[in-house]
């Protein structure tokens, strides 16, 4: 592995202790904190399982400051106003949020550690988790730290202006057709260093419109503020785009459904992209 | 597919193999409800190929044993027999197995052929794996009819038996007493012509002839041989002069008459010297020799001639016999000739005899079996009036109606996945695109977190 590109910087406060962070977030009173550091000392606890113990914070409480601590950002549930279907923001610490973080662990090692910085989440069919996955994904990496933008190419069903709950008058098309341009990018308040490119108004030719407009210096020109560009893709065996769009990316993983996807699909698939610039990284398999 | 998939395949496509096994058992309940209950009778017949025929005494060869048992439980089933049920039974009469026939067949065919189909339907035959039992049992929706035709069905079988044991009898029967007839003829034609031949040569019996006069061709020769003995002994004892001929000499007339003689002349010779030849005396002996003299010459003669005679009667008589020799050996040829001619003809006889023999001894076998009534086959249970239904009880049905349907269901489910294959398990993917799964997304479950504990699990903070 060459040295990653990756630079994770966190940030270094004069005074992060637990105790500083519940007062800082408003958790507990300074009137408070004596009353724990008395019990943390006669019963030998730390001082967040004191605080716990005296009913001033809840365990969520704490592992929230502990996540600040350790400048991890997650949502509490309803914060940002997003779909609850973003596992990593809203539950990072259950099974699904792991297994994305898994995924996301791999693609770095296998894929964006190389130098490259575009890959495509593609879909074998409709419904078999792909906008599901990009958007995980993307939330995971930004979690990481890197600047991330996932770009919804699905033009023909979006979804990620309803994940993240955004506003789809301009975006990915519009930019494509040349009406607008690198200010139809949001980017996210609640998840630092995410952005999101919807869609955009959806146009009646998908497929002409990428296959015209989406040239490598709009990539490149992306790559210059972005480390890690996602997109999501239409489902590959009905829409023509999602080869271009896995070509250009030159990456891309593919997402299947257990009991769902369909041996014939994936056969078309692996021919479809056998010999051409785009590579298939390997699969992800939606049990779900 | 291994195992995983195949379990995986079956969880996924379980409507079909639910819906399969709830058609299978509702099925085979409803099928249960509607049909009506069915009786079975059954009746068991011993065939016994062990024992010997019983008019020949031929014991069935065993390799032909395996399959004697296989052929009886054909000719059960057969539709000569099942016509002879028919027929027994008089179900053409039956009005409305008539009127089934005629809805059914169309007027088309014979009604008891039909029939004799309808009963064979329903007719089940069981023949035993180690014995030689074989149970006929009939199935029917009337318990008594059951019992009826089982019954009838094991009748008409030994009947048929019997009838395929002596038809073939029957045939030969006939041929026999055709061949009969012809070989009595034969025998009597060859009798005529020995007995003819015998008459025209006037023999009884040739050989027993022959015997005699053999025996007197041999009594005849030595007969001839002591014959010529005698001639010849009298032949030599002719040979010599008169006087010296042992018969004469040996004479004892002869004898006392030379003594006399030799007397006579003595005294005479005396007188001579004493008296005169004129002296009465002398004169006397001289005449009592001279009478002497003459009877001696004439007894010797006379012996003699006995002599003489004696070799000419012996002479005569081997001739006589020499003759009769000869005569008797062309006679011994003659008839040996006619003996050898008689011989071909008591031949004949003899192998036309021997011929009718035969035919007569397997006539009458073939007769004896043409008209036997024993069979080999005994009828050991009759079928008796069935009690219980002999179909499954519902509990059976429904449990067999599971397994059929489980197995069915897993049949479809298994050809429905052939048809449209879909991802499974993580092998099938890399069995397809030879690329690595890189994650399974599955449905959320809680992490069983060590949550704060592991998390807490650092140095104190500092505060101040």
């Amino acid at each position: 592995m060459s040295t990653p590109i990756i630079n994770i910087q966190p940030r270094t406060s004069a005074d992060d202790s637990i105790g500083n962070l519940l007062l800082q977030a408003g958790k507990i009173r300074v009137s408070d904190v004596q009353s724990i550091l008395s019990l943390q000392n006669t019963e030998e606890l730390r001082f967040g399982e004191a605080a716990v113990k005296l009913g001033l914070v809840t365990e969520g409480d704490i592992s929230r400051v502990l996540a600040d601590q350790f400048d991890y950002t997650y949502l509490t549930p309803g914060e940002g106003g997003f779909s609850p279907e973003l596992v990593c923001a809203y539950r990072p610490f259950t099974q699904p949020a792991e297994k994305i973080r898994m995924l996301r662990n791999q693609l770095l090692s296998r894929w964006f550690s190389n130098g490259k910085k575009s890959l495509s989440i593609l879909g074998a069919g409709n419904g078999v988790g792909t906008s599901y996955t990009a958007a995980n994904l993307a939330v995971a990496f930004a979690q990481l730290g890197q600047r991330t933008l996932l770009i919804d190419a699905n033009l023909h069903a979006p979804r990620q202006h309803q994940i993240f709950n955004l506003d789809n008058r301009a975006g990915f098309a519009s930019m494509l057709a040349g009406r607008a341009d690198m200010t139809s990018i949001i980017k996210l308040e609640a998840l630092s260093s995410l952005s999101v490119l919807p869609s955009g108004a959806i146009p009646p030719n998908p497929a002409e419109i990428i296959a015209r407009g989406m040239k490598s210096k709009l990539l490149s020109d992306l790559g210059h503020h972005f480390d890690i560009i996602l997109f999501d893709t239409p489902s590959f065996n009905e829409h023509a785009e999602s080869a271009s769009l896995a070509m250009i990316s030159e990456g891309g993983i593919l997402v299947t459904r257990q009991d769902k996807t369909k041996y014939r699909d994936l056969e078309q698939i692996r021919d479809t992209l056998n010999g051409t610039s785009a590579q298939l990284l390997g699969t992800v398999l939606n049990q779900a | 597919m291994n195992m995983i998939s195949f379990l995986r395949v079956i969880w996924a496509r379980k409507t079909v193999l639910l819906i399969t096994i709830a058609l299978t058992v509702l099925a085979a309940i409803a099928v249960k409800m509607i049909l009506p209950p069915q009786y079975q009778a059954t009746a068991s017949v011993i065939v016994d190929f062990k024992q010997p025929d019983n008019v020949t005494g031929v014991m069935l060869s065993p390799q032909l044993m395996p399959g004697y048992v296989a052929t009886q439980v054909d000719v059960l089933a057969s539709h000569n027999v099942a016509l002879k049920v028919v027929d027994d039974l008089k179900l053409t009469q039956d009005q409305q197995l008539r009127q089934q026939f005629a809805d059914e067949a169309k007027g088309q065919g014979n009604i008891r052929d039909w029939l004799a189909e309808l009963l064979l339907k329903d007719l089940t035959i069981t023949p035993s794996r180690e014995s030689n039992l074989i149970d006929v049992s009939y199935k029917s929706t009337d318990a008594e009819s059951a019992m009826i035709i089982a019954n009838a069905f094991v009748k008409a079988y030994i009947q048929t038996n019997l009838e395929l044991q002596t038809g073939p009898a029957t045939q030969a029967n006939k041929w026999y007493e055709s061949q009969l007839n012809e070989l009595r003829t034969h025998l009597i034609t060859a009798q005529k012509k020995l007995s003819d031949y015998q008459q025209s040569k006037g023999i009884v019996v040739v050989d027993e002839k022959l015997d005699v006069e053999s025996a007197r061709l041999a009594n005849t020769a030595s007969q001839l041989s002591l014959a010529q003995g005698q001639t010849f002994d009298s032949t030599s004892r002719n040979s010599r002069s008169g006087d010296q001929l042992s018969d004469v000499i040996n004479n004892p007339v002869i004898q006392s008459l030379k003594t006399e003689l030799a007397k006579g002349e003595a005294k005479l010779d005396q007188l001579s010297r004493s008296v005169g030849k004129n002296h009465p005396d002398y004169l006397r002996a001289h005449a009592e020799v001279d009478a002497l003299r003459s009877q001696l010459a004439q007894e010797t003669r006379s012996a003699q001639q006995s002599v003489n005679t004696t070799m000419r009667v012996a002479q005569q008589r081997e001739a006589d016999l020499r003759n009769s020799l000869a005569a008797q050996k062309e006679k011994l040829l003659a008839l040996k000739q006619n003996r050898d001619a008689g011989a071909v003809l008591v031949q004949d006889v003899e192998s036309a005899q021997k011929a009718y023999d035969m035919a007569l001894q397997r006539s009458t076998e073939t007769r004896m079996a043409s008209q036997t009534n024993q069979t080999n086959i005994t009828l050991l249970n009759p079928a008796t009036m069935p009690t219980q239904q002999s179909s499954k009880g519902m509990a059976v049905v429904v449990i067999l109606a599971l397994f059929m349907g489980t197995f069915l269901g897993l049949m479809f489910t298994l050809v429905a996945e052939i048809m449209d294959r879909r991802i499974r398990t993580e092998t099938d993917l890399t069995d397809i695109l030879g690329l690595p799964v890189l994650v399974t997304l599955n449905a959320s479950k809680p992490i069983k977190t060590k949550g704060l504990s592991g998390l807490l699990n650092r140095p104190k903070p500092m505060l101040n």
